[in-house]
């Protein structure tokens, strides 16, 4: 039995899973996505898979799970080749993939989603939905997942719906689990619970691959990692010891910075105000929103941290004009001007920019090109009589497409991108706009290193312009970094605002989690002290 | 442009295979249930082609299905929801035949259009209130336009039996409409006519209008992702109503033209099942509006091969039918599958 | 630059839009091609030639599908057995489907394909579309029945008298309201539900049931419902049962498969039936106590023999009925002589006696002829 293979440096027995020479060219757009790539995995290990945005990681998974073929290469599985033509037939080898966007069904079920493709049956036909039930609620006890098989995924929090995929690969009794980009929308708490359920899987015998953008992730969960760069393998080597710096190297070839410079500046006049906002959901038991008032000046970034769930999102959907859930009381201006319930269209005339957290669903139109989805904001400057005039949009988007360094076609639909290619496209879209206030949600999900030093980097030049900036983000190094004053968000309350300056993490994550807040300076009776 | 050159080839591709894949069923079908193979497929096959008479009106039977192809192109590419296409193509043919009667003594020309506007209209009035019902309270428009498109399909079947009807006619049919409002023949002694024309010029402007005009732009956008379009700053609640209208309307045109092109009047039946064919044509057209012509004429050369098979050879109506619909269900399916991934964003 | 390629578009659709605009307003051509005039579409040399006398390829063109309807059972299946006695016969059956639309494309592709020298038909509605296309395909003839059409060397019609077989089935339904059968009662309303409108149900088959009941007593009242197609049995049964309602206690049913409906409303509300065109005692013995029957096929056996032996009246319609023994009321069948009262029967062998004999003529309005033939030749 061939046991170790060029790329593997380390030869270590027991290998599982060898993928040999795989070359892979999308037909659509003529984009090699992997050439000659060897891969491979060893029995038990969790396997990180690292690289840049639009590197090929994805395809490599998809070809190993059946999603994708591929145009050369073999693959064998303990030691046999074999063909993988179909997610079946990586089903029958034992190969599972959670993918970078989720598969699931809102308006079903915990347990009709994780059945689903499978159900039990009962006397051969009809859907045996409490056995289903019953089913995934020993599934989830067995691995520790907190999962009500009852809940609408629809319901769930992103955290959750994670792990509704995580236990429908189990459901199959897949042992080799792939992972894409599963902590990209984690918050940190969740990432470290799902960090602890992989280190049970793995106990239990399961070998797991793991894409990620996030270098630290790679020391902390993994045993090896493989480094991708542009379609090829570049290193593949045991992860203790190695550190964000050196496998940033690997990944882009050059130094990356880790670090973003912010000059000291003095904010301007206030753009956006919230004065007492509450958004109140008569099918919620607490407000969503309560009594929020913040302000963003003009050249000053305003970053709000919080744990998923406690009115980021919701905070959002209200400024931004896209909330469809519950009521919204109180005030929004936006240069002193009323805004409170205004359409987006009339917002983004009076100067907003935004980037949703939701990229795949609001950010983008996964089946319109890419150039479709980079005009959508100003598509009216390329009118003449009606008429869409060609020359200029292909101008417009290859300027976007050569300054934010996207991959990809601007005439293939934006859905064939990587997913961070889908990610660059959006926020080039938002930030290459002069506006005068710009909320940004979740700036670097699933964006690799260098790319996201280059989103920092844009930010800081907007507030640089004059360009109030109002950062979401649960991930709490962003908001240290960029925020010039940072509030924390708990139960769809702000219980602390602090200018940034000696802020540290443990301090905030009290805040984030309820466990202290802040006493009420200036505006008594907003904020009633509460003892935790 | 060259890779969606390239990926329009791959779904062409898919397509083709598809159809080879059907027509290898249908010869299957032909060797068990004929007794002379070899003659079924040739007039199967080749028949549509044999002469001017049957390829002419092979050519016009493609016609409606051109209209309401583009129609429910139109709805496909905007995301709203059609049903309604049978009774909007008949409700067109009915107004085409009642301005006829009431403006009789119009130049030729000036009523040919008075008549394919009239008859645009109301099929766009019957689509735009399934937009209206689903923009104001949000009436699911699958739903309306279907409803409508029923009941109006009785009322219009009441017209010809009553007010309508031409007592001097053995069929039970509306009166007809002045003779200087026919389009004239392109290819007789076939039913082939001008319409034709107006059909593939229609798909043009169809085209254009979506690839190439603003308007074409905020339906592909709200058409595709409405969240999307509202977060771009895109009115996207009046996209509900208009992809309506302009769909009606040229499933509504499609019926004027069947009355001003080859019928002349106006009887039950007279557009039975081309508002469903329209939706098979569209999807098979992957709601292209240039790719509705070829499909358009894919449907018609099926139908005229059944029907000179038919005739020439020794297969049933029943076994024709059948081969008919393997094929075109088989294509069909082919589309619908594709359309339904491209919809969940694969 | 991309405007200029707009610009070509829309210059090319306003091309086309005005091409048409243009063809439009030249004089449209005429829509019927005459015989010298257009030259045959048939792809065969074998239309061209005269048929040899010693062989007839005969094509029967259905209208509709074969198993429901009577008349074109009874085409088929004359035909065929025409087919066995004579061998000089040969038949071919084709199915044309309910389209109405698509009847006139197929009869002249039919006619056309070289493959017959007679097309034989059937169905009032075919009138038209034989004249049309004898007018494109020269050298077929044609046989019709049901139809009437006058002065066409090429075409012959038979056309039964059903303002004859009304009039006899009136006055039977009359005759069963009248009598003293348990569930029929004093209102003087008969029922009819019949398939679709069409000139032989419109002017003659109820002109003539309502002559027939108003001759048995002018107070009979006949209460009709269109079915709106010849299958939906379920609809059938709820129009009777409505029917009944109003005080109906004897129906009629024309319409094909609908037929089933109705007899199941009758037999569960104990009213009566009399059957139409074929014998249906056995469908509910003691509900359907008549039937006034025509005889389709005898009518095609007699025709197929006149062809072989070259005596059809080209151009010159027959009619027939009761005279000539082709409408028949079955008097000696157990399902009449067993349910129906005896003075009725005697009531109704006397008015059937004087059909038959001609001494009470029930012709055919020449008006109802003339407009029959007319629609066909076409304004
Ligand atoms: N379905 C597809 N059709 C065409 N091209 C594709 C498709 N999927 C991916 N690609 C292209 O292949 C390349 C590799 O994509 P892949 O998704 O494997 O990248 P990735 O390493 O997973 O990136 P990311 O970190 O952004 O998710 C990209 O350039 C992308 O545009
Ligand atoms: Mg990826």
């Amino acid at each position: 039995m061939e046991s170790t293979t060029q790329a593997d440096k380390t030869s270590i027995p027991n290998i599982l899973v060898e993928m040999l020479g795989i070359s892979k060219v999308y037909p659509d757009n003529n984009v090699t996505a992997n050439s000659n790539v060897h891969f491979n995995l060893q029995r038990g290990e969790i396997h990180a898979l690292v690289g840049e945005n639009g590197a090929g990681k994805t395809t490599l998974m998809k070809i190993l799970c059946g999603l994708e073929r591929a145009d050369q290469g073999t693959i064998k599985v303990g030691g046999r080749p074999v063909h993988i033509r179909s997610a079946r037939d990586a089903d029958r080898l034992g190969i599972g993939m959670v993918h970078q966007r989720f598969c699931l069904v809102e308006n079903f079920s915990v347990a009709d989603n994780i059945v689903l493709g499978k159900e039990p049956l009962r006397g051969g036909i009809f859907y045996d939905r409490a056995k289903a039930k019953q089913t995934v609620k020993v599934l989830s006890e067995d691995y520790g997942f907190e999962m009500d098989p009852n809940a609408l995924v629809g319901t769930l929090t992103v955290g959750q719906k994670q792990r509704v995929e995580i236990l429908k690969v189990l459901y199959r009794g897949s042992t080799i689990l792939v992972l894409d980009e599963p902590t990209s929308l984690l918050t940190e708490q969740e990432i470290k619970v799902f960090f602890r359920v992989l280190r049970q899987l793995k106990t239990m015998g399961y070998t797991i691959v793991i894409i990620t953008h996030k270098l630290e992730e790679v020391g902390q969960i993994s045993d090896r990692v493989t480094v991708m760069r542009e379609g090829q393998v570049v290193d593949s080597r045991p992860s203790a010891n190695l550190d964000k710096a050196t496998l940033a190297r690997l990944m882009v070839g050059k130094e990356v910075l880790l670090q973003v410079e912010k000059p000291a500046k003095n904010p301007g006049l206030p753009v956006l105000e919230i004065r007492d906002l509450s958004l109140i959901d008569p099918t919620c038991p607490r407000p969503l929103l309560a009594g929020i008032n913040l302000r963003v000046r003009a050249g000053e970034v305003l970053g709000i941290a919080g744990v998923a769930g406690n009115g980021l999102g919701e905070l959002e959907d209200v400024l931004t004009g896209m909330n469809s859930r519950g009521r919204p009381s109180g005030q929004v201006l936006i240069e002193g001007l009323e805004v409170l319930g205004h359409s987006p269209a009339r917002l983004r005339r009076m100067g907003l920019a935004y980037v949703p957290a939701d990229r795949l669903q609001r950010g983008s139109s996964l089946a319109l090109s890419l150039s479709d989805n980079l005009i959508v904001v100003n598509h009216h400057v390329f009118l003449r009589f009606g008429i869409l005039r060609n020359h200029s949009i292909s101008k417009f988007s290859n300027d976007l497409i050569q300054r934010f360094g996207i991959k990809g076609n601007m005439s293939a639909p934006i859905g064939t991108l990587s997913g961070g290619n889908i990610q660059k496209a959006v926020l080039s879209r938002e930030l290459s706009r002069r506006p005068k206030l710009l909320i940004i949600s979740e700036p670097t999900w699933g964006l690799d290193v260098a790319c996201s030093e280059f989103v920092y980097q844009e930010i800081i030049e907007m507030r640089g312009e004059e360009t109030a900036i109002l950062l979401i983000s649960s991930n709490l190094d962003e908001v240290l970094a960029l925020s010039d004053q940072v509030a924390v968000m708990y139960k769809g309350e702000v219980v602390a605002l602090f200018p940034n300056v000696g802020l540290d993490r443990e301090s905030l994550g009290g805040y984030m989690l309820g466990l202290h807040r802040q006493e009420v300076k200036e505006k008594s009776g907003c904020w009633e002290e509460r003892a935790h | 442009m060259d890779s969606r050159a390239k990926s329009s080839l791959a779904s062409f591709l898919g397509i083709v295979l598809s159809i080879l894949v059907a027509f290898i069923i249908a010869i299957i079908l032909i060797f068990s249930f004929s007794k002379d193979p070899g003659k079924t497929l040739y007039w199967y096959f080749f028949g549509p082609f044999t002469n001017p008479f049957v390829f002419g009106n092979m050519l016009e039977s493609a016609i409606p299905l051109l209209f309401t192809g583009l129609g429910m192109a139109v709805a496909f590419k905007s995301g709203v929801t059609n049903l309604g296409g049978e009774g909007q193509i008949f409700a067109g043919a009915i107004m085409a035949v009642i301005l006829g009667i009431l403006l009789p003594n119009l130049p030729g020309g000036v009523g040919i259009a008075t008549l394919l506007l009239g008859g645009a209209i109301v099929g766009s009035l019957m689509a735009g209130l399934s937009g209206f019902l689903r923009m104001a309270w949000g009436v699911s428009d699958l739903l309306t336009t279907y409803l409508i498109s029923t009941g109006m399909v009785y009322v219009i079947n009441y017209l010809i039996l009553g007010p309508l009807r031409d007592p001097a006619q053995i069929t039970i049919q509306s009166l007809s409409i002045p003779a200087a409002y026919m389009l004239p023949r392109l290819l007789p002694p076939s039913y082939l006519h001008s319409g034709l024309l107006l059909g593939l010029a229609a798909a043009v402007f169809i085209w254009f209008l979506i690839y190439r005009t603003h308007l074409g732009y905020e339906l592909r956008v709200a058409g595709s992702n409405r969240q999307f379009g509202r977060y771009g700053g895109i009115e996207v609640r009046q996209y509900l109503v208009l992809p309506m209208l302009i769909s009606g309307a040229l499933i509504g045109l499609g019926g004027a033209v069947q009355v001003v092109g080859r019928y002349g009047s106006c009887f039950s039946d007279l557009t039975a099942g081309l508002g469903w064919n329209g939706i098979a044509v569209a999807l098979i057209a992957r709601s292209n509006p240039l790719g509705v012509i070829p499909a358009a004429l894919f449907y018609a050369y099926l139908d005229a091969g059944a029907k000179s098979a038919m005739i020439n050879s020794d297969i049933t109506y029943e076994i024709a039918s059948i081969i008919s619909a393997v094929i075109f269900y088989l294509v069909t399916a082919e589309a619908a599958v594709a359309f339904i991934r491209r919809r969940l964003g694969k | 630059m991309k405007l200029s390629r707009a610009i070509v578009v829309l210059i090319t659709v306003a091309v086309l839009f005005s091409a048409i605009g243009c063809a439009s307003s030249t004089p449209t051509p005429t829509l019927t091609p005459t015989p010298t005039s257009t030259p045959s579409p048939t792809p065969s040399p074998t239309a061209t030639t005269p048929p040899p006398p010693t062989s007839i390829r005969l094509g029967v063109f259905i209208p509709g599908r074969l198993g429901d309807s009577p008349p074109y059972d009874a085409l088929a299946n004359g035909a065929q057995k025409a087919a066995l006695r004579d061998k000089r016969l040969t038949v071919e059956v084709f199915e044309a489907g309910f389209d109405q639309s698509k009847w006139q494309e197929q009869l002249t592709s039919f006619a056309a394909s070289g493959k017959y020298d007679v097309i034989y038909a059937s169905n009032e509605a075919l009138g038209p579309l034989v004249v049309k296309t004898a007018a494109t395909v020269p050298n077929v003839k044609f046989l019709v029945n049901d139809s009437y059409v006058t002065g066409n060397d090429r075409i012959f019609t038979a056309f039964f008298n059903k303002y004859q077989q009304g009039y006899l089935y009136g006055y039977m339904m009359a005759l069963v309201s009248t009598s003293t059968l348990p569930g029929a009662n004093p209102d003087k309303k008969l029922g009819l539900i019949y398939g679709q409108h069409y000139t032989m149900m419109d002017d003659l088959i109820i002109p003539g049931i309502e002559a027939g009941a108003k001759a048995v007593d002018p107070a009979f009242e006949l209460k009709t419902a269109m079915l709106g197609n010849w299958y939906d049995a379920k609809k059938a049964e709820s129009l009777a049962s409505s029917l009944i309602d109003e005080g109906v206690d004897c129906l009629g049913a024309i319409a094909g498969s609908g037929n089933a409906g109705v007899v199941n409303a009758a037999k569960t509300r104990g009213v009566y039936m009399v059957w139409f065109d074929v014998a249906g005692f056995d469908k509910a013995p003691g509900t359907v106590i008549g039937t006034v029957g025509s005889s389709n096929e005898d009518l095609v056996t007699l025709e197929l023999k006149n062809l072989l032996d070259g005596t059809i009246t080209w151009g010159k319609p027959l009619i027939v009925g009761a005279e000539q023994g082709y409408i028949s009321v079955p008097l000696l069948a157990p399902g009449y002589v067993n349910y129906m009262p005896a003075d009725a029967q005697k009531k109704f062998a006397e008015v059937y006696n004087k059909v038959v004999s001609g001494t009470l003529p029930l012709p055919v309005p020449q008006a109802i002829l003339d407009k029959l033939d007319k629609a066909a030749k076409g304004s």
